[in-house]
């Protein structure tokens, strides 16, 4: 017997298709690659650090990683280069301070190219993870309307990444929801009975919640994962929830 | 265990010759079946033009030794991770007999109208709470009447509990509607997992 295999393929790939460009699947993937991608942008700092610190000695110290990693891959220094990738002042007083007492190391010509492409490719991971985080914000913003304003757009993101799809997350509970992103802790508390289960997970970083004093913060956790749950269930149902859900928050922020 | 390898070349099929390069391996340690044969599992239900319905096919690792082995045959390989069915895809283009299914094994009415016809044997390897359930609901709308059934018990995933104690709990299940012909712990190879050989009642 031969079958209509073609049927098979075209039915197969046709959902797979569709499953793996949702939406949610896409905003998955990039957050996994963002919480790798720091690791290996530190590693690759450190690695340059090895040089840059004969170079630039003490700058570490002045400045930030971004410009730390700017002025590794220039090829000259002087006044005008250190002005052009946009450093202060001070710092640039620093700099050229340490060149005039001669304490960096001049190095072979080789070397020196193989150390700014190393910088330059540091740069181009920064821009990546800087891009990424963008298009993720408009991912997330463009998808979930409501999800996105009630638990800011990177909240919701690990949210997803945890859940596994939007579908399973819209069926977790208000008090799951708050849950999301400390299971460890919570599974720990309930195998040693102790009292101290947490309170918070991911929404411990949310912006209305950082500033609260501390007795006010688990109640405070409690009321926005409630509204939370309920936005989602709006993305779901493709209503717009934002307004109510906002005045709702702040009304209770006040009390 | 040694298999030989049936991919199409040149319109022929290859021939067994366990002194030629065509053998593969079949790595019992991958594959539930291939542990399960490896502990002396004395009745396998398959013949060369038999009708399969692999549930929980995965990459396809096993799936491709059972088209080897069926190879009159036509198996059919349900799974519901995308990721995994695009390489499953590409192994039903290498061979003639495999055809697959992106759908939930839990769900049978999903792929029904796509398997039209009643199959001699249904492998389910799908590592979820309610196994037993779903190997009926599928047994029901596939199986032929005298068929057979490989079942893969993961009692992890059913649950923490004493390994014996579950496994005396849901071969209970199984006896309702099966009658089983054989049964393996796999236990150097997977831990705390079962394969049960039944026949439909």
């Amino acid at each position: 017997m031969t079958k209509h295999k073609d049927l098979f393929f075209k039915y197969t790939i046709s959902r797979l298709k569709t499953e793996l460009e949702r939406a949610d699947q896409r905003i998955i993937a990039i957050s996994q690659i963002l919480s790798s991608l720091p690791k290996n942008i530190n590693e690759i700092f450190e690695e340059l650090r090895i040089i840059g610190d004969i170079l630039y000695p003490n700058m570490e110290k002045e400045l930030t990683l971004e410009e730390y990693v700017r002025l590794c891959s220039l090829e000259e220094i002087s006044e005008n280069t250190l002005k052009k990738i946009s450093l202060d002042k001070t710092k640039i007083r620093k700099i050229l301070e340490i060149q005039e007492m001669g304490l960096s190391a001049e190095l072979e010509k080789d070397e020196k190219i193989i150390f700014i492409n190393l910088a330059k490719n540091l740069q181009a991971l920064l821009d990546t993870k800087k891009s990424l985080e963008a298009l993720e914000e408009k991912m997330v913003k463009t998808n979930y309307p409501n999800f996105s304003e009630i638990a800011t757009p990177a909240i919701a993101c690990k949210m997803i990444e945890v859940a596994g799809s939007f579908e399973r997350l819209s069926r977790f509970p208000a008090s799951t929801i708050q849950l999301l992103g400390a299971e460890n802790s919570f599974f720990r508390a309930l195998k040693t009975r102790s009292k101290k289960t947490p309170k918070y997970g991911f929404i411990y970083a949310h912006p209305l919640l950082i500033n609260l004093n501390k007795k006010d913060k688990g109640k405070f956790a409690r009321t926005i994962s409630a509204k939370i749950a309920i936005a989602i269930k709006a993305d779901l149902g493709g209503k717009d929830l934002r307004k109510e859900l906002t005045d709702k928050i702040n009304s209770k922020l006040k009390k | 265990m040694a298999i030989k390898n049936l991919i199409k070349e040149n319109g022929d099929f290859f021939t067994l010759d366990l002194n030629n390069k065509e053998k593969r391996y079949w790595d019992p340690t991958r594959s539930k079946v291939c542990a399960a044969l490896k502990k002396g599992l004395n009745f396998l239900p398959l013949k060369a033009d038999s009708t399969i319905l692999y549930l929980g096919a995965a990459e396809g690792y096993t799936c491709s030794y059972i088209s080897d082995l069926a190879f009159q045959g036509i198996i059919f390989g349900v799974d519901f991770s995308a990721h995994s069915m695009q390489k499953f895809v590409l192994l039903c283009k290498e061979r003639e007999n495999l055809y697959p299914i992106l759908g939930d094994a839990n769900k049978p009415e999903d792929y029904k109208q796509l398997v039209d016809c009643k199959v001699d044997l249904i492998i389910q390897d799908v590592a979820q709470k309610n196994q037993i359930e779903i190997l009926t609901k599928n047994a029901k709308e596939f199986l032929k009447p005298e068929g057979y059934v490989i079942l893969s018990l993961k009692t992890t995933a059913i649950s923490q509990r004493d390994t014996r104690a579950i496994i005396d709990e849901e071969i209970r299940k199984f006896e309702k509607e099966f009658t089983i012909v054989d049964k393996r712990r796999l236990d150097p190879f997977e831990k705390k997992h079962m394969i049960i050989v039944g026949k439909k009642k």
